[in-house]
């Protein structure tokens, strides 16, 4: 069983994702601030952290930087989810430290090979 | 002797010349009668002498002594007469002489001195008979003389004295008195006042020399009158020149002021503008997540409806939904593109070069649009060069304009189809987008990569689009990119977009 924490604020994108998710049969966690997402993380140690940037207190990249810098966690694969959708944004993110990118609007039948194929290769590292 | 004036100079002078000429006439004069009185006296012997000798003849002849001596009394009158003496053969001697009051007195001694003396015998019938001998004295020769030379004295003394006043006179009117004027005036001249006029009426060359220096004055008193002219020109335009020169200063300071005001406002209507810019910025970044965020869920939720993931949906609801999936892709893509232009115009858009190969960023594009035209029927060529061409630029905003050129001719285009070109020269590449559609008029031309310009036609209302793609397009390729598009098309046959960009874009073409 693969278990994914989302960490998103928005209930509709949420929704969508968890649903699309646990369609495929993984254990879902979700946390809807930065803090809450950081803080699971730590707790339940999940194999991959689905992460919006723009999120209410600390935002995507502050997330991304603290689960880098935890020992126990640091080598969680996340993937970043924004609907920034422009140039840069991707080498951004995966600059500092993202295994992967999906752009908003989800495309709800890419999304689950895009996650599939970050989680393979993060596997083969 | 040295004289500091001219006057007595000249007039000494003129003095001497006339003392000696009158001393030399005088001299002349003097000998001249001094000779004619000799020859006066000359001739009065040899007169006496030849009566005598002739009148005595007879008295001697007749022994009359008191005769004779009656004669010679005579001729004793004439006091030139100093002495007669006749001696007769018979014994008769009978005489004059003078004592030293000059009287006449009878003959008793012998006579000495300067005289002038004739002697004659007398004689009757060749045979003499007596002899005569007179005396003249020269006293009275002299005595004349002496008058004569005082006289010559008083002369020239008198004459030289008249000529003296004369001339001074003459001088003083000829040549001092004028000189002197042109004196006082050339040394007025030399002290710079040039208001003196020589009244000098005269035709001589003092006349011509004081007309000279008059023409001179006048001369000078003209270019004077033309110098103060001058002066007091330049007097007025160096008090106006000044003038504007401190109107100048005066406007320059107020300008420096005016301009240093200006600066201030316009640093400040800079600072809110900046301010204002970064609002607009910021108002675009959350209208890029507050507008994308609900149409996240219109998109995602409908996407999975109509892909049946949640249950079977008849077609009509297919039908409905799927144009509800298209307003809202529409609606993101609007969305999206308004953000992006917005950002290339604020500069605010960063460039990220990545290495990638011609191929595969054509493939990539081409494999975006390649349903839509499989769907429409269209063909699609490729003609691109075989040989790898490496490319360092922003991969995103490449792929980005090619997808845009390809969906646009898939767009217009509704038979025939699309043919992709690319060619590439040492530091550059060539990607053409033809097409075999509706084509665009040349009057529609300029227009083509404006803001929100889509050209009337049947077209607009099938094609779909934002209006935003061209002139994006233009805006990444030119400003992002630093390349350029250009656009060839003929109505109804088909266009033509190039895209031409720098195969490297260098670090410093990239926007900080």
């Amino acid at each position: 069983m693969t278990t994914a924490l989302i960490i998103e604020d928005n209930d509709d994108n949420l929704v969508l994702i968890s649903y699309l998710l646990q369609r495929e049969g993984y254990e879902l966690l979700a946390a809807r601030t930065g803090e809450a997402g950081v803080e699971m993380a730590l707790k339940h140690k999940p194999d991959l952290v689905i992460l919006d940037i723009q999120l209410p207190g600390i935002d995507g990249y502050e997330v991304l930087k603290r689960i880098r810098a935890s020992e126990d966690i640091g080598s969680t694969t996340v993937i970043a989810m924004t609907s920034f959708a422009m140039s840069g944004d991707r080498e951004r993110l995966l600059s500092a430290g993202c295994d992967g990118y999906i752009e908003k609007p989800i495309d709800p039948t890419a999304v689950i090979k895009q996650i599939k194929t970050v989680l393979e290769k993060a596997q083969q590292r | 002797m040295e004289f500091r004036n001219l006057k007595p100079k000249i007039i000494l002078s003129l003095l001497v010349i006339v003392v000696a000429v009158l001393f030399v006439s005088e001299l002349f004069h003097y000998s001249e009668t001094k000779k004619s009185l000799s020859i006066e006296l000359e001739s009065l012997a040899d007169q006496k002498i030849t009566r005598m000798k002739q009148e005595y003849v007879f008295p001697l002849w007749e022994v009359d002594g008191n005769w004779v001596q009656q004669d010679i009394n005579t001729e004793m009158m004439d006091k030139r007469l100093y002495a007669i003496a006749v001696r007769g053969e018979g014994g008769i001697l009978v005489g004059a002489m003078r004592n030293k009051q000059w009287q006449v007195v009878v003959a008793t001694e012998a006579i000495a001195g300067d005289f002038i003396t004739r002697e004659s015998d007398i004689v009757y019938k060749d045979e003499k008979i007596g002899s005569i001998k007179i005396y003249i004295t020269k006293r009275f020769m002299r005595e004349s003389l002496t008058y004569q030379v005082r006289r010559a004295l008083l002369t020239t003394i008198s004459l030289s004295v008249l000529m003296l006043i004369f001339m001074t006179i003459m001088f003083n009117k000829i040549i001092v008195n004028p000189i002197r004027s042109m004196l006082d005036t050339t040394t007025a001249i030399a002290d710079g006042d040039y208001s003196h006029h020589l009244q000098i009426e005269q035709k001589d060359e003092v006349g011509l020399l004081a007309a000279g220096i008059n023409r001179m004055l006048d001369n000078i008193r003209l270019r004077e009158e033309e110098r103060d002219r001058a002066e007091s020109e330049l007097t007025v335009k160096k008090a106006a020149l000044e003038q504007v020169n401190k109107e100048l200063y005066e406007h320059r300071a107020h300008l420096e002021e005016e301009v240093a005001e200006r600066t201030d406002e316009l640093n400040k209507a800079n600072q809110q503008l900046q301010e204002l810019d970064k609002l607009k910025s910021m108002f675009i970044a959350s209208m890029s997540h507050e507008l994308r965020t609900p149409l996240n869920s219109i998109i995602g939720f409908t996407g999975i409806t109509l892909e049946g993931i949640t249950g079977e949906i008849n077609e009509t609801q297919r039908d409905q939904l799927q144009r509800v999936y298209r307003a809202a892709k529409h609606l993101l893509s609007l969305i999206n593109d308004v953000i992006d232009i917005s950002k290339v115009e604020a500069g605010r858009t960063d460039v990220f070069p990545s290495q990638f190969t011609l191929q595969e960023i054509v493939d990539e594009a081409v494999g975006n649009i390649q349903p839509m035209a499989e769907r429409k029927s269209l063909f699609l060529h490729l003609q691109i060069p075989e040989a790898t061409v490496f490319l360092f630029t922003d991969r995103q905003r490449l792929l980005q304009c090619l997808i845009n050129l390809m969906s646009n001719a898939v767009k217009f285009t509704e038979n025939g189809g699309i043919t992709i070109t690319a060619s590439e020269t040492d530091d550059a590449v060539k990607i053409t987008v033809s097409d075999t559609g509706i084509g665009i008029k040349d009057a529609d031309l300029p227009r083509l990569f404006e803001a929100f310009e889509r050209l009337e036609s049947h077209m607009r209302i099938k094609a779909g689009g934002t209006g935003l793609g061209l002139y994006l397009t233009n805006k990444i390729c030119t400003t992002l990119l630093h390349g350029s598009v250009s656009v060839e098309s003929v109505p109804d046959q088909g266009s033509s977009f190039t895209l031409q960009l720098p195969k490297r874009l260098e670090a410093h073409d990239v926007q900080a």
